[in-house]
């Protein structure tokens, strides 16, 4: 800011006589910019020459200091400038005067690049800041905040696979020619989603996709320009490749106090507490996130959930040309993992159909048919009298079509349905009616209870879609159960849409985290101002939403129970931190009313309501049945309530035989928030702390207790095990290569099995026993499906041994029997441990 | 400013084009591979209006292709400071805006905007306009600029532009 003058110097126009100039005309005005050799004013000289005069610095006019009709002389100032601080550069030319600069003028000062699109137009910090006031101002007077939106796996999944042409909400595009296809399904209610939320949001899309990957999606998402405008951040414009945190600093360089961020992960913001995090969006199976930062892929659950549309592909023909029943005979047997052709085998799914209706008229108190059911849902909106009808409907719907209501994992309904499908003797069925039958109570029960709106909603959602294909559904569901979705294909306008079914209803949950996070953030900012209070601070959404989500658990006391291994702490486990991050307290005992305490007020908070349990039969179990008011719940609930920041329904989570078997130790991935002390104490302990790896090992069960708690371990611990595992394959080769290779490892799977269990809980030691290996078969079948990471590597493994296993359908996803039961194992014990 | 120039240029041909069509290939290429391209000190090769002479080719050594030295006529546009163009606007932030003029990109700072237009992001799309809403630039509007800086790179013109001239702004 350092103000200049441009001074008449007669020598600059030939003549140097002392003579005095008339000012003819002045051309600059106050607050012009000028520039070297811009015309300042026309002077007459004595002689009647008109000579004009032109400047010499580049600036801000500041001052004329001449007027018309003035007479100067040499040395005398004409105008006051300021000269360009060059606050704004694209590269090393000033946006203001329009000055090459060179690499030494260039201001020190730390410049930021504000705008998304342009990362090579900088901004000086000062007047970046200027800018960033006047957005704060202008959101707040729109009362809006700033949402950042991942695309990947928040909105949308894509995939580069070849899937069929025709599915619904799918986008097909290309981003160079000749360059791969991109297939992005977006996730159910996204572009309601969107609207509804910029109304209390400004959207800013925040991805490592490339600029182009990104426009694409932004225009699917958003034709109009209305919700991101030009407020697209992509990989190129991305300041770090690991992080997008860089990148908050100079968009917002007031701060990021009104900046909500969602995304799949945290890590990529360093675990900032504005992240929500969402539960990721997983359509097409076998892909990840296709744009996650070099090194950071995270692989879990790639492979075992969404659509296998390879498979899909083939039905779908067959479904379209009728195939013949000798075909499907044939089909029958091999196919039955694979989920579309069960809907293709007519016979079965004849039978089945009959079957599924007569349960649900069995079982539903009303015997009534699925479509009057689903004409009464029809017209339910959310009023109460009718809640009656939509919670018998709705257990009528997770008796018959398991997985579709909350217990979208749920592996033991899955195994269910398949045993309907495969043994089609009533005995299945009679013995599927008694927990029927206990639902019903249960139902009962449920009736007293409000229902939440969301769930709600998500029963019509689940109306609508499934209206017409409902007896279909019901056929598929089985097979396809654990990954919540159903395909269907329907005719439409004559052509063959590939309408999918898709039961992802987080957006309505995330919508409402958001309005709630809106709500008291102004509630927040409204509040001292009442007491005119002037320049206070403005209220941090880093530190709201951890509030906010401190009060979707506030008031529960929980006691786990078989959740917490014992040799670690639970302050550190992560059940702990995710309970006390949702503001449930926790401890270690149950704590009880006595019957000599009196309704103090104070006391009353302390008192458990909420056991989580993961074992049927412990002894903190026990007790706790004892108590009326403790609601005993498995660990899946609290994940449930994690992921939905809501008391979810407790009557949906009842710990059981039945719900044993499903039951995630450890949360899912995106439930996980850690904050960064615990983080700290994390990396202590697991120095520390023997862990899972350290049990003492039976001869028989080392292997999969060695494979299976991949959840405790970092990348590098993980690798250090698979080696470990194909040393130990190679040496029980030895020992036993002449043993029947099945007969060898399901025997180390249910003492394994048994080993976890005695870990986690000595009192269930017994009847957990008879229950893993009753259901070893069962869990053995469903799992096939589910690809896992050390699938291949066992496998391998197996095949360096020559143990004679064809090990080249593996990759296929239809292994063979043998090592099948490998690959069984593996995703057994990920499923059971979430 | 545009300005018609001979310019020079050689055309490296594949001996598969040796034949009775050589000369109208020669020409073909010359106009793909000139027209529409930038040179810092030339500007941008707007279009080639005659070719004067297309000298005699010569094979390379060992390659077997042929090497044309060409003298042409181009009329290019070469942007310098101070001249005052027509502009189409293409985006606009709190920042300034970006704008077109033919081939070549400006940008024109919110501080070399009239301060009576102000930045309204609420507006879809975001635009300048004034308070009385008489006068709104936007995307896809036509303005008057003032160039008061280019950056000539190897094979790029930049402008800085202006607004705060008479006669400066929106055109339409």
């Amino acid at each position: 800011m350092s103000p200049t003058r441009e001074t008449f110097r007669e020598g600059d126009i030939e003549r140097s006589c002392g003579q005095e100039y008339k000012v003819l005309q002045i051309y600059p005005k106050k607050g012009t910019n000028i520039f070297p050799k811009r015309r300042l004013c026309e002077v007459e000289s004595g002689s009647g020459e008109r000579v004009i005069i032109k400047a010499k610095h580049s600036g801000v006019v500041t001052q004329v200091l001449v007027k018309v009709n003035d007479t100067i002389g040499d040395g005398c100032d004409i105008l006051e400038l300021e000269a360009c601080t060059h606050t704004a550069l694209l590269g090393n030319i000033c946006c203001n005067c329009g000055v090459l600069l060179d690499e030494k003028d260039i201001p020190k000062t730390e410049a930021v690049s504000m705008l998304h699109s342009v990362p090579d137009l900088k901004v000086a910090r000062n007047e970046a800041q200027k800018l960033g006031k006047e957005d704060i101002k202008n959101l707040l007077k729109q009362r809006k905040l700033v949402l950042l939106v991942d695309l990947d796996q928040t909105l949308i999944h894509t995939t580069n696979d070849n899937i069929p042409a025709d599915l619904k909400d799918v986008y097909h595009f290309q981003i160079n020619n000749g360059g791969p296809w991109y297939h992005a399904r977006l996730r159910p209610h996204t572009k309601t989603f969107l609207e509804k939320i910029s109304k209390y949001f400004e959207l800013h899309i925040s991805t490592f996709g490339v600029r182009e990957y990104a426009h694409y999606i932004a225009h699917f998402l958003d034709p109009d320009g209305k919700l991101f405008g030009q407020r697209i951040l992509s990989r190129n414009e991305c300041l770090d490749v690991m992080s997008k945190k860089a990148n908050l600093d100079s968009l917002f360089p007031c701060g990021d106090n009104l900046v909500c961020i969602i995304d799949d992960r945290t890590d990529v913001w360093n675990y900032s507490p504005n992240v929500v995090q969402v539960v990721p969006y997983h359509f097409f199976r076998h892909t990840g996130d296709i744009n996650a930062p070099q090194g950071l892929q995270n692989r879990e659950n790639e492979d075992c959930k969404g659509i296998d549309f390879k498979n899909l592909k083939k039905e779908n023909d067959k479904d379209i040309g009728f195939t013949t029943a000798d075909d499907q005979d044939d089909d029958g047997d091999e196919d039955k993992k694979d989920y579309s052709s069960d809907s293709d085998n007519d016979k079965d799914s004849k039978e089945m159909s009959h079957k599924v209706i007569e349960d649900s008229r069995v079982n539903s108190d009303q015997t009534r048919t699925e479509t009057v059911i689903n004409d009464d849902m029809k017209e339910i909106d959310g009023k109460n009298e009718k809640v009656n009808k939509v919670f018998d409907s709705k257990c009528t719907k997770e008796e018959n079509s398991s997985e579709r209501i909350l217990l979208t994992d749920s592996l033991p309904n899955r195994n269910a349905s398949e045993d309907k499908v495969e043994d089609k003797n009533t005995k299945a069925d009679l013995s599927e009616m008694k927990p029927n039958s206990e639902k019903k109570n249960i139902d009962n029960e449920m009736k007293v209870k409000n229902i939440d709106k969301l769930d709600m909603k998500m029963i019509e959602m689940d109306t609508l879609t499934n209206n017409d294909s409902i007896r279909k559904e019901e056929e598929v569901d089985g097979s396809i159960a654990a990954s919540g979705k159903i395909v269907t294909c329907t005719k439409r306008n004559g052509n063959n849409v590939l309408d999918v079914v898709d039961n992802d209803d987080y957006l309505l949950y995330l919508e409402d985290i958001l309005k709630k996070i809106h709500k008291r953030f102004f509630e927040e900012y409204d509040a001292p101002q009442e007491q005119a209070i002037v320049d206070h601070p403005l209220p941090d959404l880093k530190a709201i939403v951890p509030a906010v989500r401190k009060e979707v658990l506030k008031g529960v006391n929980i006691v786990f129970s078989g959740v917490v291994p014992q040799q670690m702490k639970l302050q550190y486990s992560k059940a702990y931190i995710i309970a006390t991050s949702f503001g449930a307290s926790v401890s270690e005992r149950l704590i009880v009313k006595a019957k000599t305490d009196t309704e103090n007020g104070d006391k009353k908070n302390i008192y458990t309501t909420h056991m989580v349990a993961a074992n049927l039969h412990t002894e903190k179990v026990n007790s706790a049945r004892k108590h009326k008011s403790i609601k005993i719940v498995t660990p899946n609930w609290l994940w449930k309530c994690a992921e939905r920041w809501e008391l979810v329904e407790e009557q949906l989570f009842p710990l059981s035989k039945e719900t044993e078997k499903e039951i995630h130790r450890l949360p899912p991935h995106h439930c996980f928030f850690p904050d960064p002390s615990w983080l700290k104490h994390n990396s202590d302990t697991e120095q520390t702390d023997p862990g899972p790896s350290g049990r003492t090992r039976t001869a028989s069960g080392s292997l999969l207790q060695d494979v299976n708690p991949l959840m405790f371990f970092s990348p590098d611990e993980k690798n250090n095990m698979t080696d470990e595992v194909e040393k130990i394959l190679s040496d029980e080769d030895d020992d036993d290569s002449d043993e029947d290779e099945e007969g060898d490892i399901s025997g180390d799977e249910s003492t394994s099995s048994n080993g976890e269990n005695d870990d986690d809980d000595d009192d269930g030691e017994g009847p957990d026993r008879k229950k893993h290996k009753g259901t070893d078969q069962e869990m053995s079948t469903n799992a096939e499906e589910d690809d896992m990471d050390n699938e291949d590597e066992l496998s391998s493994a197996q095949f360096k041994q020559s143990c004679g296993l064809p090990s080249d359908e593996s990759d296929d996803g239809e292994s063979g029997d043998d090592e099948g039961d490998l690959s069984q194992m593996g995703a057994d014990l990920e499923s059971m441990l979430g | 400013m545009f300005y018609h120039i001979s310019l020079e240029h050689e055309i490296l041909l594949h001996p598969r084009y040796f034949g009775p069509q050589l000369m109208d290939t020669v020409r073909q290429m010359l106009f793909t591979e000139v027209e529409g391209t930038c040179t810092g000190k030339y500007g941008f090769v707007i279009a080639v209006t005659t070719i004067d002479h297309i000298g005699s080719g010569m094979i390379q050594a060992g390659r077997g292709f042929v090497l044309y030295p060409i003298k042409y006529k181009a009329i290019v546009f070469r942007p310098f400071k101070g001249e005052v163009l027509d502009a189409v606007v293409t985006q606009i932030n709190k920042i300034g805006l970006f704008c077109e003029i033919g081939p070549m990109q400006c940008f024109i700072s919110r501080h070399s905007i009239p301060q009576d237009l102000e930045f309204d992001p609420n507006s879809n799309p975001p635009c300048y306009k004034s308070r009385d809403e008489e006068v709104v630039i936007q995307q896809d509007d036509e303005i008057r600029v003032k160039i008061v800086g280019t950056r000539v790179d190897a094979t790029d013109i930049f402008a800085i532009g202006t607004l705060m001239d008479d006669y400066l702004g929106l055109t339409s």
